[in-house]
């Protein structure tokens, strides 16, 4: 048999059990271990792996829906959607629907809602590095080029609406957080907007108000400063002092976007 | 206000932020110290001691794993050893 079929056969018996069988007539037994059992040592660990990454990724998901459900489900994600990248550090978007997917999790969507943030967590730690701009550029612009403006949050910001209290679901699993809500207490259906971004080895996740959430929304769409001007009115300088002071606003362009 | 006073206003507030920014940014600026002999299995900041890098420590307060610290902080804990760079 060819080296890539062979490859490819015991592969397909790492991420589907029943081509376990399969794969194990080429290996031979040896000792008290049968051939199948030989490829299944291949196969328990490789879950094993992808287990413990899902469980890092969705820790919070994880206490809530408990160590049993996580696991069954996590390896019934694992043989559906097997690794298609040599990065670990890819591996674990699909859990998310997934999740969304699962019968017993049709009543409980808020806990599908929670894995949307820990999955934005995790690529926001994940998003390359990039240089900002210096603000004291702006001075020199024309007054057209002022119009023209546009503006950046941080590539590594993720805005997340939800319907469900995201944000303090999360803060009441974390255990570094002596003033975390009590779960318990936690109002599951009020409706929270959520930023997340990285600042070198900081990530930020913070809530919105409404008037901060609808100006990142439209920095994010790329308006130019005269859109934000008539959209924003004399509300604009406030809310561009306050999202300068926090960081969420990165770097500017005076081109239009493509 | 009209959009010309409204933009004037805005460039304004983006500029004394960006400076407060900056302004914050320099005051943040701590001199720090590489660290020895004090750091937990697994907490280390970068690679020693034939490992590849971050967080490999496998031993508490192994000579040779380091963490960064402020300045002058290393030689007040106990077991802690500057390194020399």
């Amino acid at each position: 048999m060819p080296l890539l079929e062979l490859q490819h056969s015991l592969i397909s018996a790492l991420f589907q059990r029943d081509q376990l069988a399969e794969a194990a007539k080429r290996v031979k037994a040896q000792g008290s271990l049968s051939s199948e059992q030989r490829v299944g040592i291949y196969r328990n660990s490789a879950h094993g792996i992808l287990l413990d990454c899902l469980e890092s990724l969705y820790p919070v998901c994880f206490e809530l829906v408990g160590t049993e459900f996580f696991g069954r489900t996590a390896h019934n994600f694992i043989d559906q959607a097997p690794p298609t990248s040599p990065f670990l550090a890819d591996y674990g978007a699909g859990f998310v629907n997934h999740l969304a997917e699962h019968p017993a999790l049709q009543e409980m969507l808020w806990i599908v809602e929670v894995a949307k943030l820990e999955w934005a967590r995790h690529a926001a730690w994940h998003t390359v590095n990039q240089v900002a701009s210096d603000f004291a550029q702006l001075e020199g612009l024309s007054e057209a080029q002022q119009a023209e403006l546009r503006f950046q949050l941080p590539a590594s910001a993720h805005l997340i609406s939800s319907n469900t209290s995201i944000h303090s679901i999360w803060l009441a699993h974390q255990e570094e957080y002596p003033e975390k809500p009590q779960f318990e207490k936690i109002d599951l259906q009020e409706a929270q907007q959520v930023l997340l971004f990285r600042e070198q080895r900081r990530l930020h996740q913070t809530t919105l108000s409404t008037d901060d959430w609808a100006f990142l929304q439209a920095i994010q769409q790329q308006l130019s400063m005269g859109e934000l001007a008539e959209q924003f009115a004399d509300q604009l300088p406030w809310l561009f002092s306050v999202a300068m002071q926090e960081g969420w606003i990165y770097s500017f362009t005076t081109t239009p976007p493509a | 206000m009209q959009n010309k006073q409204i933009i004037t206003a805005t460039l304004m507030a983006i500029g004394l932020s960006a400076a407060l920014s900056v302004a914050t940014a320099e005051d943040k600026k701590v001199e720090t110290e590489k660290c020895t002999g004090i750091v937990k299995a697994g907490m280390n900041d970068c690679a020693a001691n034939g490992h590849s890098c971050a967080g490999k420590a496998a031993k508490d307060s192994v000579a040779g794993e380091w963490i960064t610290v402020p300045k002058g902080t290393c030689e007040k804990i106990a077991g802690g050893t500057v390194v020399k760079e």
